[in-house]
């Protein structure tokens, strides 16, 4: 028991680092910047004296939530083990009382942490905006999608923490970047797409579609934009099995290749 | 009983042509200060690494404190301090030793208590609030080895630590290395600065193409006594050679 | 003190919370006024997509569309495939008040694998909605309105923006004088469109007296000048048009008196569709008035 806590004090250690180096390194605050150049020309806006729109400033709002979580997910996942060997901190951290899996999962916990307290700071924003525009969204959809967001931070760093490990940092974050804007893109037309080629063609469509991770299924924004019900809860919970099982194959495997990492 | 006990060690890199280590016996006895020399490339680094237990030698064992260096319950007990100082430029030099202080498993309170002594005595007393991206190499450095310091080792490491060190800062590290002698630690360090090793190593191993050319006190390595420690490790290097 | 990262991000925070504050209020006192108008701002967006503008403003003109079916492609897509003017979409055609109805199941095919054993696709349609859905109400219709002065933002050019957008704003959000200043830019910027001038007709023929205006005779009759056949996509969208535009002109004319130019206009609308039962029962009347 005592062994358990300790590990996990280790890996809250490791996760802390990862949280304090995102807002030190002021990316959130690019970011909110960045969207607020974005969005408040489009919040001033007065389309023909109709009063009272809202969705189209909700739409690109969670626009921008979605590309800048992705940017900040990526960027802080896919920088944890690069930068620890770069700068060489990792012969001191590979020195202390710690094992190699805690190192991991601490990497993982961090990007994730640090990816998700970003990203309750962009659904505030995201909320206050659309209370300045008198936007009705329902606040459980909303919840359901912010949550649904979460898994999908949660596979991206697992994505980059264990493609860090095996490609450059560069080649890493364009292969993440593609599969997750792939997906979240193609993703729900992978099968269609499959059904209409020949088999040749075909069976690696399939394989694509079963084996790739389905990011789209964390994309809730129509729900929320065009006031359509909350996903019902036995989709919710094989959602949240989908990401969870996923995340941790990958974790898994960048186990196994940290391990192996020649130091 | 031995700090460090090596063992007909063994390492081959994949796709190196020759191994790092060549059948590597090396014993470091408790509370002695060792210094460990060597050319570029002669095995300092790999040695060093695995007894941090980075990763497990080709053939042969290594015992640190009786222990595996691979079972974190052992690193625990060992400091070490790397060649090159870098460390989160993000975080104040207090912030560095807390985080350290966690992975140890210390205790708030004594990570406070131990981070406020250590930082005096490597002189970062003042700058313990300051960014570790503003510091000086030779500040880094000393933050290096208050990291090592933190968890009251039994076993210090310390790669090349006079690199990057004013006079000031190398007598410091000096008397550090003094004092813990006196506590009755166990010093293992490697270096190029022979003088320095000649001034405070209790015994010294010279190593050549990851064969231990000789090893033992300044005085037992001098031989027929001639010359100062350069002249002994030049000779040992060409007979090593030869 | 120098802020460090967190006061950073909070003073962000707080920032963006006042600019928002205030932009909202500005939008509300009108201040920054959507107008695809201004030449400079038309300037701007050729500056910024050159074009590429065209392909950007379908695009926002399709996201108008999506939002009429509730965010649904799919449904969008059926609705305007059945469409039956052919152009515009769905939401042209329920402009021109035939609204189609899509398909229930926009169920992707499954070929290798069955529908059974298609988890993802399974899952996928239990997460997102593909039930057909048409916007109804000020509270929802209002929300096409951005993405129609967008499209015409983007490209002064895309008439059909202009066009399906006042007829937004005057049917269904009751707006007519901005609809009429909507078109009226639109035929500023597209000074031979027949469309325009056509919709700017009906438009004006809707407001209270507006048959008896002379601006809407005067807007059918640039319409009926305007026509040509090539700007229309199907010859038959073009034969519509010109249909439609000289039954305003019959009505208007003999309303005004004009029984000679309603009866040219009637026969000429005969000679295209000779069974355009409308049309023969106004030239019967007009005739039996001994006119």
């Amino acid at each position: 028991m005592n062994g358990m806590r300790g590990s996990l004090q280790r890996i809250m250690a490791l996760a802390r680092l990862a949280v304090v180096d995102l807002f030190r390194r002021r990316d959130v605050s690019v970011a909110l910047l960045l969207a607020a150049v974005a969005l408040l020309p489009l919040l001033a806006f007065n389309f023909f004296g109709v009063s009272g729109v809202w969705r189209y400033v909700g739409e690109v709002t969670l626009l921008l939530v979605w590309i800048f979580s992705i940017a900040i997910g990526l960027g802080v996942a896919a920088r944890q083990f690069p930068a620890e060997f770069d700068s060489r901190t990792i012969y001191p951290l590979l020195s202390k009382p710690v094992r190699r899996t805690e190192i991991l999962l601490g990497k993982f916990l961090g990007a994730f942490l640090a990816t998700a307290s970003a990203l309750c700071l962009f659904y505030v924003c995201f909320l206050l905006l659309l209370l300045l525009k008198g936007g009705g969204v329902d606040p459980v959809v909303v919840a359901q999608a912010f949550l649904f967001h979460l898994l999908f931070v949660m596979l991206l760093t697992a994505m980059a923490v264990t493609g860090s490990l095996i490609l450059t940092p560069s080649a890493n974050l364009t292969v993440c970047a593609l599969a997750a804007a792939g997906m979240l893109l193609f993703g729900e037309r992978l099968a269609g797409l499959a059904a209409g080629l020949p088999l040749a063609s075909a069976i690696p469509a399939w394989a694509v579609h079963a084996l790739a991770p389905h990011m789209e299924f964390f994309d809730l924004r129509l729900r929320v934009v065009h006031g359509w019900p909350p996903v019902e809860w036995p989709a919710s919970l094989a959602v949240a099995a989908y990401a969870l099982c996923y995340t941790a194959a990958l974790l898994l495997l960048a186990d196994r290749l940290f391990k192996r990492k020649k130091l | 009983m031995d700090a460090v006990r090596i063992e007909s060690v063994t390492k081959l890199y994949a796709g190196a042509g020759r191994p790092a280590l060549d059948g590597l016996d090396l014993a470091v006895q408790r509370g002695e200060v060792f210094g460990f020399l060597g050319p570029n490339g002669a095995g300092k680094t790999t040695t060093i690494k695995m007894i941090l237990g980075f990763f497990a030698p080709t053939s042969g064992s290594v015992r640190v404190l009786d222990g595996d260096p691979q079972d974190p319950a052992t690193r625990r007990r060992i400091g070490y301090m790397p060649e090159v100082a870098n460390y989160y430029g993000y975080l104040s030099a207090c912030e560095l030793l807390a985080f350290y202080g966690r992975l140890c498993g210390m205790a708030p309170e004594a990570i406070r208590r131990r981070s406020g002594e250590l930082l005096e005595l490597v002189g970062l007393q003042d700058a313990g609030k300051k960014p570790l991206r503003l510091f000086s190499k030779g500040m880094m450095q000393r933050a290096g080895i208050a990291q090592a310091l933190l968890h009251d080792p039994e076993l210090l490491i310390l790669d090349e630590p006079l690199t990057g060190l004013d006079p000031l800062a190398r007598i410091q590290l000096r008397d550090i290395i003094v004092m813990l002698r006196k506590q009755g630690r166990t010093v293992f360090f490697s270096s190029h600065e022979l003088s320095e090793a000649e001034l405070i190593c209790d015994r010294i191993g010279i190593l050549k193409d990851g064969r231990l050319c000789c090893c033992g006190g300044i005085a037992e390595v001098a031989g027929d006594g001639a010359g100062n420690l350069e002249r002994i490790f030049l000779r040992h290097i060409q007979e090593a050679k030869g | 003190m120098r802020p460090n990262g967190t006061n950073g991000t909070l003073l962000c925070v707080a920032l963006l919370a006042a600019s928002a504050v205030l932009a909202s209020w500005l939008g509300r006192q009108g201040g920054v006024r959507g107008n695809p108008r201004d030449g400079r701002q038309a300037d701007v967006m050729a500056l910024v997509f050159g074009e590429a503008r065209k392909v950007v403003s379908g695009g926002l003109y399709d996201r108008a569309d999506l939002y009429f079916h509730g965010g649904i492609q799919a449904a969008a897509d059926n609705c305007a495939e059945q469409a039956a003017e052919g152009r515009g979409g769905a939401l042209a055609a329920a402009a021109a008040g035939s609204a189609a109805h899509a398909d229930e199941d926009g169920h992707a095919e499954t070929g290798l694998v069955g529908e059974r054993w298609d988890l993802w696709s399974r899952l996928n349609r239990r997460i997102h909605p593909t039930e057909d859905r048409h916007a109804s109400g000020v509270r929802e219709l209002k929300e096409v309105v951005p993405w129609l002065w967008a499209a015409a933002a983007a490209d002064p050019h895309n008439t059909l923006a202009y066009g399906v957008g006042a007829y937004w704003l005057a049917r269904e959000l009751g707006r007519v004088d901005e609809a009429l200043r909507f078109i009226g830019e639109g035929i500023r910027n597209n000074p031979d469109s027949c469309e325009l001038e056509f919709c700017r007709g009906e438009l004006l023929y809707l407001r209270p007296r507006g048959k008896r205006d002379p601006a809407t005779m005067k807007a059918f009759s640039a319409a009926l000048r305007k026509w040509t056949p090539e700007q229309f996509d199907r010859q038959e969208e073009a034969r519509m048009c010109r249909r439609n535009i000289l039954m305003y002109l019959a009505t208007l004319h003999e309303q005004a008196g004009g029984h000679e130019a309603a009866k040219k206009c009637l026969r000429e609308l005969l000679r295209m569709v000779p069974d355009h039962s409308p049309a023969i029962r106004m030239l019967g009347e007009i005739e039996a008035a001994g006119h």
